[in-house]
Parts: C-alpha cells; sequence; structure tokens
C-alpha cells in the first residue's frame, strides 16, 4: 500500500514538472530505480502505466514510448555487466543515452509520419533529458529508501 | 555463449516483429491510439487540473478581496465585455464586407448556430512524445469538443482540437509547423495557407502568386475552405512580403494575433460542422 502511494505520488510530481519543462520525461528514472532495487514487478505495471499517460499526452502515434522505455531496459542490462547499478558512471552514462535516444526516436518517430519537428527544440529537450535524469533518480531514490522501502 | 547469442538475437527478432505489427495495427486501426488518448489525457489532466483551479482560487480571492474589492470586480467585468465587443466586431466587420460583395445574391442566408464555450489551459506540451507545439484544456467530450474543434480567444485562432478524452483535450496550435489553415487577405481577398513556424519564429503564408495583390499589415481571415474553421475567424497580421524573380510564389511572413505564450483562457467554437455544410450547400447550389 506504501509503495502504491509512493508511486503513484511520484508520477503526479512527475507530470507536474513534465508541465513546467517542456518534452522532458521525469517518469524515467522511477524505471531505473525499479530495475536497480529488482522490483521487476512494480518496474512491469508502472512503465505499462506511464506508457499509457505518456503516449496520451503526446503527439505521435502509439509506439515511440515502448521503444524509449524498452531502450533504458536494454541499456541498463548491458551496462550492468560493466559497472555497478548505483555507480556515478553508470547513471552518467544511462542520463547520455537517454539524451541522445530522445533525439534519435524522435526524430525517427517523426519521420515516420512525416511531421515537421524544430531540431534546435529537440535538441535543447534531449539536454535537459540528459542533465535532469541523474537529478531525479537520486531524489527519487532517496524518498524510496526513506518512505518506500520497510 | 553460441547458443546464448543465438537465443539473444531470436528473441530480439522476436520483439521487433511483436514491435512493428503492433505499430502498423495501430497506424490502421488507430486502437491503441484512441486508448491512450483517453487515459493518458485525463490522468494528466486530473493531476493538473486541482493546482491550477488553486492557483486560480488563490489569485482570485487576491485581486477580488484584498486588492481593489470594487475596482477589480468593475474592471474584470468590463474586460470580459471588451473581450466579447472584440469579437463581436470582427464578426460584424466580416459580416459587412461580405454583405458587400453578396448583396445582389439576394438568397444569401447568413450562417447561423455558432456557439462559444469557454475552457482554461491547464498544461503545455507534455512529456517525451510531445514534439508538436500543443495545450492541454480542460474541457473535452462531455462538453462536446472533438478533435478539430475550432479554437480561439477574442483576439483571433489560437489553434484547432486535436486529441479529446471524456473530460480533457489537447490544441494544435496555428504556429506549429504542422499546422494548416487555409486564410485570405481581409483587403485584397488573396487566398493562401497560413502555416507555423515554430515558437518564436514567424508563421509562413504558402502558394501566393507573385502577381496577387497584398500589403504589408493586411489581417488575414480564415477562408473557410479547409472545412475545419468558419470564415471570417482573424487569423494573423501580415510582417514582411518579398517577392523573388525566382520562385513562383511570394514569400509572406505572418506574426499570430494571439499572444500564445500568454493566453490563459480560450473559446471553444461550437456548431463550426453545421456552418460548414450550410456554406457547401451554398456553394453547391449556387
Amino acid at each position: 500500500m506504501r509503495s502504491l502511494l509512493g508511486w503513484l505520488i511520484f508520477t503526479a510530481a512527475g507530470v507536474w514538472l513534465q508541465s513546467m519543462v517542456q518534452g522532458v520525461d521525469f517518469l524515467a528514472p522511477g524505471l531505473l530505480i525499479c530495475l536497480q532495487q529488482q522490483a521487476l514487478s512494480w518496474g512491469l505495471w508502472l512503465t505499462l502505466f506511464w506508457i499509457v499517460v505518456q503516449e496520451g499526452l503526446g503527439s505521435l502515434a502509439f509506439g515511440s514510448l515502448v521503444l524509449w522505455y524498452a531502450g533504458l531496459i536494454l541499456t541498463y542490462v548491458l551496462l550492468r555487466s560493466y559497472f555497478e547499478s548505483e555507480n556515478v558512471v553508470f547513471i552518467l552514462l544511462i542520463s547520455l543515452f537517454m539524451g541522445a535516444w530522445h533525439f534519435l526516436l524522435t526524430i525517427v518517430m517523426a519521420g515516420f509520419q512525416d511531421l515537421t519537428i524544430s531540431s534546435d527544440l529537440l535538441l535543447r529537450a534531449s539536454l535537459m533529458q540528459a542533465l535532469f535524469f541523474p537529478f531525479v533518480w537520486f531524489t527519487a531514490r532517496a524518498m524510496y529508501r526513506r518512505y518506500m522501502v520497510r | 555463449m553460441r547458443s546464448s547469442l543465438s537465443r539473444i538475437f531470436w528473441a530480439l527478432l522476436a520483439c521487433l516483429f511483436l514491435y512493428l505489427s503492433m505499430y502498423t495495427w495501430n497506424w490502421r486501426t488507430g486502437a491503441l491510439d484512441n486508448f491512450v488518448e483517453r487515459t493518458g489525457l485525463e490522468f494528466a489532466g486530473w493531476v493538473l487540473a486541482p493546482g491550477k483551479w488553486t492557483q486560480a482560487r488563490v489569485t482570485d480571492l487576491w485581486t477580488r478581496y484584498i486588492a481593489l474589492v470594487h475596482l477589480s470586480e468593475r474592471n474584470a467585468e468590463l474586460t470580459d465585455r471588451v473581450e466579447k465587443l472584440q469579437l463581436e466586431l470582427a464578426r460584424l466587420r466580416e459580416e459587412e464586407a461580405q454583405n458587400r460583395r453578396l448583396r445582389t445574391l439576394l438568397s444569401f442566408s447568413p450562417p447561423q448556430g455558432l456557439t462559444f464555450h469557454g475552457s482554461r489551459i491547464i498544461g503545455q506540451k507534455l512529456g517525451p512524445n510531445a514534439v508538436l507545439e500543443t495545450v492541454l484544456l480542460d474541457k473535452g467530450e462531455s462538453r462536446g469538443v472533438s478533435p478539430n474543434t475550432p479554437v480561439l480567444t477574442a483576439d483571433g485562432v489560437v489553434g484547432r482540437v486535436f486529441r479529446t478524452s471524456a473530460h480533457f483535450s489537447s490544441v494544435l496550435l496555428l504556429t506549429d509547423p504542422n499546422s494548416r489553415i487555409a486564410v485570405i487577405s481581409r483587403t485584397h481577398r488573396t487566398p493562401g495557407i497560413l502555416t507555423g513556424g515554430g515558437p518564436d519564429a514567424p508563421m509562413k503564408v504558402l502558394y501566393i502568386p507573385l502577381n496577387a495583390p497584398l500589403s504589408e499589415g493586411d489581417v488575414l481571415i480564415t477562408s473557410g475552405l479547409a472545412g475545419i474553421f468558419p470564415k471570417g475567424l482573424p487569423a494573423a497580421r501580415i510582417t514582411r512580403i518579398v517577392r523573388s524573380s525566382i520562385s513562383l510564389f511570394q514569400q509572406v511572413w505572418a506574426e499570430p494575433l494571439v499572444n500564445i505564450k500568454t493566453i490563459e483562457e480560450v473559446l471553444l467554437l461550437h456548431g463550426a460542422d453545421g456552418f460548414m455544410r450550410e456554406e457547401e450547400e451554398l456553394l453547391g447550389d449556387g
């Protein structure tokens, strides 16, 4: 019950933050925390829920958020072979990947739909994604340890 | 090791196949899009709306009861009236011009049945998937909003509804590069297509022939030809015209009449479908 409430508050706070910083995903660090804490069933259900929320808020056809979170999981699995999952380098590499993945994925998926997008704005959003990711992860992990782990 | 790599390869291939199947199925049917836009918009709307509501109530309380009670109320009343009159004036101006041109067509009857509905903006483009310039409104299908419902303020067009859920909807702004609005210039009646340039960038008016009359400062109004916006809504003002000798068309830049960054409330135009049908019938009869 405590976990459910905690994740609901995290999701609501993430959506609020997203309304203030445009084009950035504030929920993805939550998935990283689930993977690091081996809370895989939470990770699965939360990812499904976040995909529905983020796809509904977005303006592309359904599918890009599936690849977005799949990319995070795949990178986590790959980097886990070389680093401790809470190592600073690990988090920085994941953050850099998320920034680059945001740019690449949006360009490709918008291209499929023949949409015109501003590459300057996209680049800015991707940089913000890479910049915010470690801070959100750090704050969320501290909250998780304090309030959600017995 | 080799069999493990092979297993991973086949698993990835299966995932890719499943993903592409889902993507193409959704592309054809729109089923998943329909589902997520209803649930996603609803969730975000219910998360964002209480905060906006509280903010609005606190601001309202401060301005109405603490700072200059009567003056503030009178001011709000008059501002509201001015906005309504501006909208009415824009409509009457257009109707006057239209009447002058169509005086001989005695059978012409002016379109009726347009109604306006107020709505509050509760969010802007949200999440990593929001690549278009959009805003989130606190009105949805339960209040008669549907995709392509025109959105405007007393000053001019804001955009059109892009996605809807039961209680919320998102609006594609006219400044987005993917927005296309059929317009005509108010003075010269030259038609064109108004397209956005992105935030902080001027809009462009496309497909205006080199010899078509057009002047800087002229207001562009919706032409009603695309079937989404009724005729006569002010949309933009021409800021720059370049007549190039190497192009068949003039290069025309425009600015929106609405300050997109500062708007908080908008009007949703209902009954525009009926308006368009009536226009089409008239054209058909003609």
